[in-house]
């Protein structure tokens, strides 16, 4: 049994899942017309995302030609039937059988090994992009809007909550939409978020929220073996970064203290603001492509 | 976009939020210039403010931005951010609470009632009112001098007191004075300014220059 890392399940076939029809590797529809082959050999124990050929043409009666099995060299010479080459990175992919007698049964549509490079983007655009790509493409919009927001509080720091407010809400939606983080998924995640929002309204400021959720999730997954929302304390750290970095602009022109910002109590200044993050986090994951 | 389009976008974000605040850091407190000063129009008095004092209401003006027209009451706040305030208030120089007061001026217009006194009592009243908020941690009032605006006398208190934080490291003293002077027969006026001790030598320039410019206007709205 091969798991598919595209829908989870267990498949007998190891190269396209029996339950999504998706080609294992690539992730890619199975081409039509495609059956299993009942010679399929036992699914190896790993399979590396980089290699992506489906079984080819049935095996011609009287020469049975080796599974096309994943990332092994055929064992004997090349027969004649074969219809698709395995894994050669240098040998172009032959799509059909240019001989066959008009007698002869018609081979099965096969699909042809995109080559590596092809494999890699594929993987990449699935996966999403290397992590300082995603972290460059969120910060490409984060921080221009940070230096005019900036401006504005400068200027005009009366308008701080508007500012903020309408400042929150992009950054939580550009974060799942940058694919720097994931989406509002389970119920886990309303239950984090409440549970952040909470700690917002009654409890204390970004700091103190950012600290006391991570401690409490640390101490849940050592405990309970759950798993940690590592998307909801990215959201919560870049957050904290940009509070921090406003309430510092805010103390510079005198009109907030340091006290003001280090809060232990009730704040609805706070709330509003998480509920903006989480809005906008709620939001960018409805509208993202995928 | 490309790379290099996404890579310039973040790099000049973020140059251009680290020479704002190096731009804001230096310097911190200052004066406003002349240029930077406004003439503010209130129900019953003028005077000139720095542009980034907001006006607003004495309950709620250091916590939320009303618009102009909200300022309903002759008591108005001049306030920059919730710990740097300048604000005035009306109040009747007789005890209200007493109507044995009025009826006495009322009957009695042989009567020497002692102004000087009265105003006293009412700045007491008033430094006492501070002392019992319990907003006003340690209140004390450091020093009282009799001060003459612009041909007015009036009494001044110096006082401090503490804003309490959860977190004893960040509790922040606070400096400010209530100069009380007599309006009429009827009335007194109370001058509340205050700021962090920190920034109270650059304030109090402000404050005076706001004194000074204070201008009452008489029952039609004129000065």
């Amino acid at each position: 049994m091969t798991r598919c890392r595209w829908c989870g399940m267990d498949s007998q076939d190891p190269y396209v899942c029996e339950w999504c029809k998706r080609v294992m590797a690539t992730g890619q529809p199975a081409p039509p017309g495609y059956k299993p082959s009942p010679s399929a050999p036992s699914p190896t124990p790993s399979s590396e995302p980089t290699i992506a050929t489906p079984p080819a043409a049935p095996a011609t009666p009287g020469n049975p030609s080796p599974p096309s099995g994943v990332g092994a060299t055929p064992m004997g010479p090349p027969t004649p039937s074969a219809t698709a080459t395995p894994m050669g990175p240098a040998t172009p992919p032959v799509a059909a059988t240019p001989m066959a007698p008009s007698g002869a049964p018609r081979p099965v549509p096969t699909t042809t090994a995109p080559p590596p490079g092809q494999v890699r983007i594929l993987y990449e655009i699935h996966e999403g992009l290397p992590f300082y790509l995603r972290l460059e493409r969120f910060l490409a919009v984060v921080l221009p809007l940070a230096a005019i927001n900036v401006l504005v509080l400068s200027q005009r720091p009366e308008w701080a909550l508007w500012s903020n407010l309408i400042y929150f809400f992009i950054l939580g939606m550009w974060m799942p939409g940058s694919h720097l983080i994931g989406t509002i998924d389970d119920a886990e995640d309303y239950r984090d978020v409440a549970l952040v929002m909470v700690l917002s309204l009654f409890c204390c400021g970004p700091v103190g929220a950012l600290v006391l959720y991570f401690l409490a999730s640390g101490i849940l997954a050592l405990i309970l073996k759950t798993d940690i929302n590592w998307s909801l304390i990215g959201l919560l750290l870049a957050y904290t970064i940009a509070r921090i970095v406003f309430d510092l602009v805010l103390i510079l022109i005198d009109f907030e203290e340091v006290g003001d910002f280090l809060r232990v109590g009730f704040s609805f200044v706070d709330f509003f603001l998480v509920v903006a993050l989480f809005g906008g986090w709620l939001f960018g994951g409805l509208v993202r492509s995928d | 976009m490309t790379i290099w389009a996404i890579r310039t976008l973040w790099i000049l974000g973020a140059l251009a939020l680290i020479a704002e605040m190096f731009l804001l850091a230096n310097p911190r407190y200052r004066v406003p210039a002349p240029s930077e000063w406004e003439t503010f129009e209130a129900r019953r008095f003028s005077i000139r403010k720095p542009k980034r004092f907001r006006a607003g209401d004495v309950q709620f003006g250091r916590l939320f931005a009303l618009p102009d027209l909200a300022l309903a009451s002759d008591d108005v706040g001049f306030y920059r951010g919730r710990r740097t305030g300048f604000e005035v208030y009306f109040r009747p120089l007789l005890d209200t609470s007493n109507p044995l007061n009025q009826l006495t001026l009322q009957n009695n217009p042989n009567v020497q009632v002692d102004f000087a006194a009265l105003m006293r009592k009412r700045h007491d009243e008033r430094i006492a009112a501070l002392r019992d908020d319990p907003s006003y941690v340690n209140f004390r009032e450091l020093k009282r001098s009799l001060v003459t605006v612009r041909g007015v006398r009036g009494i001044r208190s110096d006082y401090e007191y503490v804003l309490p934080h959860p977190i004893p490291l960040f509790n922040m003293p606070v400096h400010g004075y209530v100069f009380t002077a007599l309006l009429s027969e009827r009335e007194v006026i109370h001058i509340h300014a205050y700021c962090p001790t920190s920034s109270y030598d650059a304030y109090q320039q402000v404050f005076d220059q706001m004194l000074g410019t204070l201008t009452l206007k008489k029952e039609g709205g004129a000065p």
